[in-house]
């Protein structure tokens, strides 16, 4: 039935949950995975170093590298269960955003996703995140908890 | 790895396409598929009338027929998406519990 899914993760506990819920359904529904992860534009102030030069570079640098950890780790999930995967480090982009964006550029349909992310207030009975796509996508979305 | 769905419909064009999607990969996967339909308690304000037992019992015949008849097409959707595999999706319905009593929160929404 589904024939792409969408799986996105920020590295997260409960998004390694979700990783392998979405890789097992793509092993069972013999189907193609593409795994997500996005990272947010940088902000001058909430990083706090608007005097101190021009930390933009450094910033890049960084979320280049926890992206491809953290999807590196999505793939090795697939390859393990034998499942066709690939990667999207959506740049520059809020959560929600890049997942919906991702799904619509690849030709998702089916969104695999945590409740909650690395900054998850436990709390609340669901992330932002996962509200806004919930609210936004056209196709299925699952939530992994 | 999912053995047992449970799809929720009121009947409803939006409802009937989760119910579609639902069944389906219930089938793919070859897993349980529990449908689940819904009546609300009595709410006097709707009826703007005092709620007579009678009326009461109206309400409850009327809403467990609704829910009878809505289960009865499931129960036809669901033989018809089976019919065509070789390990079939099992389905049950039944007409769930009333909640009349339930106190409503948010975790009715969510």
């Amino acid at each position: 039935m589904y024939k792409h899914i969408l799986i996105a993760t920020d590295g997260s506990e409960l998004a390694a949950k979700a990783v392998v819920v979405g890789v097992t359904l793509a092993k069972q529904l013999n189907c193609k995975v593409t795994a997500v992860t996005v990272s947010e534009p940088w902000r001058i102030f909430v990083a706090g170093e608007a005097a101190g030069g021009f930390p933009i570079n450094e910033y890049e640098k960084d979320t280049a590298e926890t992206a491809s950890r953290v999807l590196a780790a999505a793939m090795e999930q697939a390859r393990k269960s034998n499942v066709a995967c690939a990667t999207v480090h959506a740049k520059d982009q809020y959560p929600a955003e890049g997942i919906l964006d991702t799904a619509k550029k690849v030709g998702c349909d089916l969104i695999v996703m945590a409740s909650h992310g690395r900054r998850g207030l436990g709390r609340l009975l669901l992330g932002s995140e996962a509200v806004k796509v919930l609210t936004h996508s056209t196709i299925p979305v699952l939530i992994c908890r | 790895m999912f053995k047992h769905l449970l799809i929720a419909t009121d009947g409803s064009p939006a409802s009937e396409r989760a119910l579609d999607q639902g069944l389906l990969l219930a089938k793919t996967l070859a897993a349980q598929a529990t449908v689940v339909t819904v009546t609300e308690p009595w709410t006097e304000g709707a009826y703007a009338t005092i709620p007579t037992p009678s009326l009461i019992k109206a309400y409850e015949q009327a809403a467990a027929g609704g829910a009878a008849s809505l289960l009865d097409s499931v129960r036809k959707a669901a033989e018809e998406a089976t019919a065509s595999v070789a390990t079939p999706a099992t389905s049950r319905t039944s007409i769930p519990p009333r909640g009349s009593s339930r106190p409503r929160g948010i975790k009715d929404v969510i």
